[in-house]
């Protein structure tokens, strides 16, 4: 009884903790599934559910075309983040060179400077290169972030030097051994890195309002913007279109939970 | 022709200096011991001669060839490492192999390679096993079958047995040993435990402050240590040391007036401060006399084969050893050692100070004679 009462005071903050957390995806679902005259009613259920507002959204914008621009952003960004982090880390960790702990310094500094300052010069420049409207545009100004640098700084320091002085030793180079010791072995780190980027890639707003002029080129972030109209927010068909943008994230999540959960545990990313 | 020479060699990490102008040969087919406390530059050199690390100034060769600024896997060596460094991810024989994949070598070679390592190195059962599924030993021979897969020109040690245990120490001691006998290649082994070094070596090199010391054999060595920190350094229980002062007659004088050796007349001026030593085994206890300072017991410490009994006496710490089963002093007693048991070193300079050519004395194994006296 004892046991039980203590287990219920332990509990009881996580599930209302959780509650909380999970609420707005469960009002958000319900909303997507509304009709029209039932979108302000407080039901946890609608009455007559339907998905005429998924119907409406995939007529209204070219959803699939927009979901499948976010993803290869996010991945491209993620993997973009992770290959430079690495190398960057690889450099920082193993590599005496005048400057090195200057170069760190920087590198973490640069995670300070806000995006608003950035932002134009930016757009400046990719504007001048072309980018606009393009993929590459959304991904090359983020493909290196400090946030990644310096998580796989902080895992490479720990790496045993011995296994590169071992693999140095059998000949290999250091894009060998980078590529056939050290990321084989700091599998933990660059998956939760991988999945962080991956996720604040697909949540990115400013950016491609800036860069993206056409819908079909924009990302979902933008795209949801469109149910916000003059005449009022279309309530059910944003919801429905955020249903659809985090079904990915979700998919992701359902399908990889346990090896993103303990890659954050082990890599130390919480 | 794989031996390996270095010459003034220096290494600084920043301000520090690790290696400072060490000039080294070591002959093809020599297994060398690379001895030394912690911090004195033995892994670093170690290191060097494997480009592990680049050198500030000075020149290394292998096999006649100037190697200084090869890349590591270009200078023909092999290393052995400490916590083997062995790749989690790959099975055994995916460990043995990797060299040799990196060298471009097919992957049915490769195969043939590693059966004939491993059935040299009785691993053919563990090839499919990862590291973490192996003990101790046995991730040390999978080590030892990586390094000696390429067929290397020189083997480098660093450490490689302190991980283990002492009883699986003495066989992989003695399995390297074999190995070397069997393949002859240029081997050279860092430890900081002298039993190693004493038992693997063909030459030791005793390191310390990022300089060598002495080298020898290893009986050289211990019989006739070039410097204070050598004679300290090298023999269990260590050589007991004694602050003396060199006299008119050339004899060394410890403090109130003793002399335990009085025939050694050393190659010194009068006044010279001196660090007379003498090891455990050549201390000859006897009865308490005037003129000598006595000895009281303290503690004795069995370890099977003989007895080293530790005594205190006029400020001074004394060790002697005898065989197990010897009579050793119970009361307090004095003692003596003969002029070729006796090791001086000039007080300043640390050196090896010489006898007076007059004197010749032969050195001579003496044997334990303490169970002759008798102490009542």
């Amino acid at each position: 009884m004892k046991a039980d009462t203590r287990r219920l005071v332990v509990h009881a903050p996580m599930i209302v903790l959780s509650l909380l957390a999970v609420f707005p995806v469960w009002w958000m679902v319900v909303t997507s599934l509304k009709p029209e005259n039932e979108i302000f009613s407080t039901r946890l259920w609608p009455a007559s559910p339907s998905l005429e507002n998924y119907a409406y959204v995939l007529d209204a914008i070219p959803m699939i075309r927009i979901l499948w621009n976010t993803f290869a952003m996010a991945a491209a960004t993620a993997l973009a983040q992770v290959l430079t982090g690495l190398c960057a880390a690889y450099a920082l960790t193993r590599w005496r060179f005048r400057g090195s702990g200057i170069a760190q310094g920087l590198i973490a500094l640069s995670w300070l400077v806000p995006f608003q300052l950035t932002m134009i010069p930016n757009y400046v420049l990719a504007t001048k290169l072309g980018m606009l409207n393009t993929i590459a545009g959304l991904v090359i100004p983020n493909a290196a972030a400090a946030f990644a640098v310096l998580v796989l700084t902080n895992a490479m320091r720990s790496f045993p030097k011995d296994l590169i002085d071992a693999a140095r030793m059998d000949g290999a180079g250091h894009l060998r051994v980078l590529c056939e010791v050290v990321v084989p072995n700091l599998r933990a780190p660059l998956a939760s890195l991988g999945v962080l980027a991956f996720i604040s890639a697909w949540n990115e707003y400013f950016w491609p309002l800036l860069l993206t002029r056409r819908i079909e080129d924009t990302v979902v972030q933008i795209g949801l913007q469109m149910f916000m109209t003059q005449e009022g927010n279309q309530w059910g068909a944003m919801m429905a279109a955020a249903t659809l943008a985090s079904l990915p994230i979700l998919l992701l999540y359902l399908v990889l939970h346990r090896q993103i959960i303990d890659s954050f545990m082990r890599s130390g990313i919480r | 022709m794989n031996g390996i020479d270095l010459s003034a060699i220096r290494k600084r990490f920043g301000e520090t200096e690790v290696v400072k102008g060490l000039d080294l040969t070591i002959a093809e087919g020599e297994f060398l011991v690379i001895l030394g406390p912690s911090g004195c530059g033995k892994s670093t050199l170690l290191r060097l001669i494997a480009g592990l690390e680049d050198v500030t100034q000075g020149r290394i060769r292998i096999g006649g060839r100037d190697v200084t600024h090869e890349e590591p896997g270009r200078r023909g060596c092999a290393m052995v490492f400490q916590n083997y460094a062995l790749y989690p991810h790959m099975t055994v024989a995916g460990n043995m192999a990797y060299g040799l994949k990196v060298a471009g070598v097919p992957r049915r070679e490769r195969a043939e390679r590693v059966a004939r390592i491993a059935g040299m190195l009785e691993l053919g059962a563990l090839l499919d096993r990862r590291p973490h599924e192996l003990s101790g030993g046995q991730r040390q021979r999978v080590a030892m079958g990586r390094a000696m897969i390429r067929s290397p020109r020189v083997f480098l040690f660093d450490e490689p047995l302190s991980n283990l245990d002492a009883k699986l120490r003495a066989q992989l001691r003695l399995d390297i040993k074999r190995l070397h006998r069997d393949l002859g290649t240029t081997s050279v082994f860092v430890t900081h435990d002298q039993l190693e070094a004493m038992t693997m070596a063909d030459r030791m090199v005793v390191m310390n402050g990022g300089r060598i010391e002495q080298a020898g054999t290893p009986q050289e060595i211990y019989r006739r240590p070039a410097t204070r920190f050598v004679a300290g350094f090298i023999g269990a229980p260590a050589m007991n040391i004694f602050p003396a002062l060199i006299d008119e007659a050339g004899r060394a004088m410890v403090s109130g007036g003793w002399y335990p050796c009085p025939d050694a007349v050393w190659a010194l001026p009068p006044g010279t401060e001196v660090d007379l030593g003498v090891r455990p085994a050549d201390v000859l206890p006897g009865a308490p006399a005037p003129g000598r300072p006595a000895f009281t017991p303290d503690v004795s410490e069995d370890v099977g084969t003989e007895v080293h009994l530790h005594a205190r006496g006029a400020g001074l710490d004394l060790t002697l050893s005898a065989p197990a089963g010897a009579a050793l002093p119970q009361n307090d007693f004095s003692v003596s050692f003969p002029a070729a048991a006796a090791h001086c070193f000039a007080g300043e300079s640390g050196q090896r100070a010489a006898l007076r050519p007059t004197q010749k004395p032969e050195r001579t194994d003496e044997t334990w004679t303490a169970t002759s006296l008798s102490f009542t």
